[in-house]
């Protein structure tokens, strides 16, 4: 069961790989990528049929010295990840992943809070084992308005895909 | 052991839910796990929720309790009790500094072994409830209009013991 990771960040101004290409940033809640999985799985992805995905997320949010009394709520949602869909299971809302949440900064003094959550230790989600060059939207909603959270900062995410028969 | 999510969420502008203790969601099962169902023969659940609670309404003793869901008889996971307790619930200080007005509670068991249901097949209601840990008896401040209280939950449905 190999387990292989790719690294997301939308602070890259410039494609550190030519098989990951940040396709549209212009909403930093929902950007596209462009991935390449053969190159990703290294072409184990013909061998497995099923992939389990974990992350690993830590994000810029809110930078006011005192939070809104709204800022807890706001960024409370769920993050996502579409893929065509060959290789998902819910085909409207993308394959949920887990939950988000905000944070206080571990760093005294900046008020510039963040999010940290991982699902890396959880059971994960599954999705179907993805293939060739796809276009892939991870998205972090908000549970309010079950819109992309409009108020979102920049973010770096590990994700982890375990194949598996 | 495929591994398929639910998200529920309380604050949904078409949810119509107006019981925050006891809300109840149609689900059509053979969509969610794209007819998979009825491959597998157990089906594990596990749940991370966070929800939020409006600040003075809520006494931390009537606040404690378990989370469980309903679904039809044949389906839930024990016959000692109508629905299938999922874990204890309870209250947490909210992770932002001069934001405790507003009271969070997190619970995640998506890292713990779980608990078993039958595996859901079909279209059917699943309803989550939440029960004071006092008299077992629904948490009755969590109504929508006094004591506000909303979630969202994410449910990981683990089918395995593939019918061969």
């Amino acid at each position: 069961m190999p387990v292989f990771s790719l690294w997301l960040s939308t602070q890259i101004t410039s494609p550190a790989s030519s098989y990951v290409v940040p396709i549209d940033k212009t909403n930093l809640a929902n950007v596209a990528w462009r991935v390449d999985f053969d190159n990703l799985f290294k072409g184990k992805q013909n061998e497995y049929k099923f992939c389990r995905v974990r992350y690993n997320l830590i994000g810029e949010t809110f930078t006011a010295s005192t939070p809104a009394s709204t800022d807890w709520t706001n960024y409370v949602g769920y993050l996502s990840v579409s893929l065509p869909s060959t290789f998902q299971a819910d085909v409207t809302n993308g394959t949920i992943l887990g939950l988000t949440y905000p944070m206080d900064s571990p760093i005294t003094g900046t008020s510039v809070h963040c999010m940290f959550n991982t699902t890396m230790s959880d059971i994960g989600v599954d999705i179907i084992t993805p293939t060739g060059v796809q276009q892939m939207n991870v998205a972090m909603m908000s549970w309010i308005t079950n819109a992309p959270i409009s108020t979102m900062q920049n973010y770096s995410l590990l994700l982890a895909f375990e194949l598996y028969n | 052991m495929p591994v398929y999510s639910l998200y529920l969420n309380t604050t949904s502008a078409n949810s119509t839910n107006t019981n925050g203790s006891s809300a109840t969601w149609n689900v059509n099962w053979d969509q969610l796990f794209k007819s998979a169902n009825y491959d597998y023969k157990k089906c594990r659940i596990r749940f991370n929720i966070i929800g939020r609670i409006a600040n003075g309404t809520i006494g931390f003793a009537t606040s404690l309790g378990n989370i469980s869901c309903t679904l039809p008889t044949n389906f839930n996971g024990s016959n000692l009790i109508s629905p299938t307790l999922l874990n204890i619930f309870e209250l947490r200080a909210s992770p932002i500094t001069n934001l405790r007005q507003t009271t969070p509670t997190k619970t995640n068991t998506a890292d713990t072994m779980g608990v078993n249901i039958q595996v859901p097949r079909g279209s059917f209601p699943i309803t989550i409830n939440f029960a004071k840990f006092t008299n077992f008896t629904e948490l009755t401040d969590f109504g929508y209009s006094a004591g506000v209280f909303d979630y969202t939950i994410h449910f990981m449905f683990e089918l395995y013991d593939q019918i061969i």
